[in-house]
């Protein structure tokens, strides 16, 4: 999609995206984030040319979502500073033989501590139990987007609950 | 908290960095089952039992406000 323009940059993030680094988990739908700059299409109607590209290939829209070999799909925007530099940050990996691109694990933590509802918390608890991201990056993120406050509470009480 | 779960609270913790360390295809291949599994559980009559809810009148201050939550009355 990405190749034949229908998309600009793109990233898994959400609960799948989050998986990538930590345990696997149970989650709705795969959100992917996309850059719909300099996208062609209908700007009104910016998923349209996704929902045309994919509905030969068996997707099938569902509301918000597109089901797709037994995935429900979620195009997101990625409308502010964070998600655009989390796309431009994002790695590539391979997915069963398939070259994707998900987010890092310090983007997915500002992006959760930002959104600040209970399973994002959750989400970031279990990163701070699995270990697996950079201290220095994640600091460097927090700093920039004014998200070190929350992330001091999270983590501290996070480290009482599990001295 | 007891000694016994205390140590499974720690084993749950050790499983989870066990799965985490997982390759990703891996970690589908679990997903996929783990969803399979909760389209088995919608299925089941508890997720889709309704429970039925008290239209309630909430008293506060010098008026009144009608709401169809459980009924509670407001200091």
């Amino acid at each position: 999609m990405q190749a034949g323009g229908i998309i600009g940059k793109y990233a898994i993030g959400g609960a799948i995206g989050a998986s990538f680094y930590l345990e696997p988990t149970s989650s709705l739908d795969i959100d992917i984030f996309v850059s719909f700059g300099n996208m062609r299409g209908n700007p009104l109607a910016p998923l349209q040319p996704i929902y045309d590209y994919l509905r030969p290939l068996g997707g099938e829209p569902k509301g918000a979502h597109i089901f797709l070999k037994g995935w429900l799909i979620q195009f997101l925007p990625a409308e502010d500073a964070l998600h655009k530099e989390a796309l431009a940050a994002a790695v590539e990996t391979e997915v069963r033989g398939v070259k994707t691109r998900v987010m890092t694990a310090e983007h997915l933590m500002a992006i959760a501590l930002k959104l600040g509802r209970k399973k994002d918390e959750a989400r970031v608890e279990r990163f701070i139990e699995v270990g697996r991201y950079d201290k220095d990056k994640l600091n460097d993120i927090l700093r920039r987007y004014n998200l070190f406050a929350k992330w001091k509470e999270l983590s501290d009480g996070y480290m009482r609950n599990n001295e | 908290m007891s000694d016994l779960m205390d140590r499974i609270l720690a084993d749950k913790a050790k499983t989870r960095k066990e799965l985490a360390a997982l390759p990703f295809d891996e970690k589908l291949t679990i997903m996929e089952k783990i969803r399979e599994r909760s389209a088995l559980l919608a299925e089941n009559s508890l997720r889709k039992q309704s429970f039925p809810t008290t239209p309630v009148v909430v008293v506060s201050g010098s008026g009144a406000v009608a709401s169809g939550l459980d009924v509670r009355k407001k200091e």
